[in-house]
């Protein structure tokens, strides 16, 4: 490749099969997706409840200071967890999960740990998982788990 | 960029070669289990990079479905690999790429990566389907050069404040901003009309 800059209108092959005559209708389409997701609900439970588990092990077990291999660890716990929780009809368990993730890249940007940030999240997880509480709780769980991420942002670059 | 899940608007998937690269086996479900909704028939599963780079030696796909596939992010270096690569029949397949979550040092990564669009999950059967006919639009254009290779970033051809020049030579001059949002909810009539 060159300094140039090259524009160019590739084939749109999915384009031209997506019109072809036959097919389905959306809603026919969207409703056999959301069938076949369904049947998940029961799977995507157990392995949550597994992930669960193991982010809260990994979060015990990292040390009172920064350790970066630890922080990837539970990181790619959470992170790995999300999407699971809407299948099985848990959607505060994932927004959770995005606050673990957002709060632990804060950390690993800043070279730091706060136990106490990640275990309101650990328990936070917990309580959503048992779904008990209501949706105004969830909500108001879900805001305070926001408030502690925002006391540990981390400023763009830094 | 709104489709009714209620349309009964048509559309065909069921003769699209469709490669899904997805680690997880819950994940990779979750993708079958959508596409298979939407009428799609050849599917193909690759759990890491070397599958499916071993799949694109012999196969022209219509589209990828493609994780980030962990805190490493393999995924958008095989965009980014796959952009560039020999694979010619396969180098500017649409790319739909999928997230847990990305760190603010992977935005720019992502951004710069080649995909056609990147979706947070949890996915939804709307959601996908939405950006499916979105990204198999008509007329968008791919861009090449040292920093960068996949389809035009630039998709909502908003017209420049009055009195401001063209920047770049491929600017369009459209009567409002509001004809780009209409194109962007029209994307099904275009594709599926």
């Amino acid at each position: 490749m060159s300094d140039a800059v090259r524009f160019f209108t590739p084939e749109n092959r999915l384009g031209k099969l997506l019109r072809t005559p036959g097919g389905a209708a959306v809603a026919d389409a969207v409703a056999a997706a959301e069938t076949g997701l369904a049947e998940l609900g029961g799977p995507a439970r157990e392995e949550l409840a597994s992930a669960l588990s193991a982010v809260e092990a990994c979060a015990a077990e990292h040390p009172a200071q920064f350790e970066v291999h630890r922080l990837e660890a539970l990181y790619g716990l959470a992170q790995g967890a999300i999407g699971l929780a809407s299948l099985c009809e848990r959607p505060a368990v994932d927004e959770a999960l995005r606050s673990l993730c957002d709060l632990l890249d804060n950390f690993g940007r800043a070279e730091r740990w706060d136990a106490e940030a990640v275990n309101v999240h650990v328990r936070s997880l917990r309580l959503l998982m048992g779904g008990s509480g209501g949706a105004q709780a969830e909500a108001a769980v879900l805001h305070g788990l926001r408030q502690v991420v925002g006391r540990f942002a981390v400023a763009p670059g830094g | 960029m709104a489709l009714s899940a209620t349309s009964r608007a048509r559309f065909n998937l069921s003769e699209a070669r469709i490669m899904l690269l997805e680690a997880t086996p819950l994940g990779m479900q979750v993708l079958v289990q959508i596409l298979s909704g939407f009428g799609a028939k050849d599917i193909v599963r690759a759990t890491n990079t070397t599958e499916a780079r071993d799949y694109l030696d012999v196969n022209q796909f219509d589209l990828m479905v493609v994780d980030t596939l962990g805190p490493e992010g393999h995924g958008y270096d095989f965009v980014h690999w796959l952009r560039r690569s020999e694979f010619k029949m396969n180098r500017h397949v649409p790319v739909l790429m999928t997230t847990g979550h990305t760190r603010a040092a992977d935005v720019q990564r992502a951004r710069d990566c080649g995909a056609h669009f990147i979706m947070a999950k949890p996915l939804t059967a709307i959601g996908v389907l939405e950006r499916i006919l979105w990204i198999a639009r008509e007329g968008r254009q791919f861009v090449e050069c040292d920093r960068y290779v996949g389809p035009d970033r630039r998709f909502r051809d908003i017209e420049l404040p009055p009195g401001h020049p063209r920047r770049r030579r491929t600017d369009k001059i459209i009567q409002s901003a509001l004809a780009a949002d209409a194109a962007g909810g029209e994307a099904l009539s275009k594709v599926a009309s």
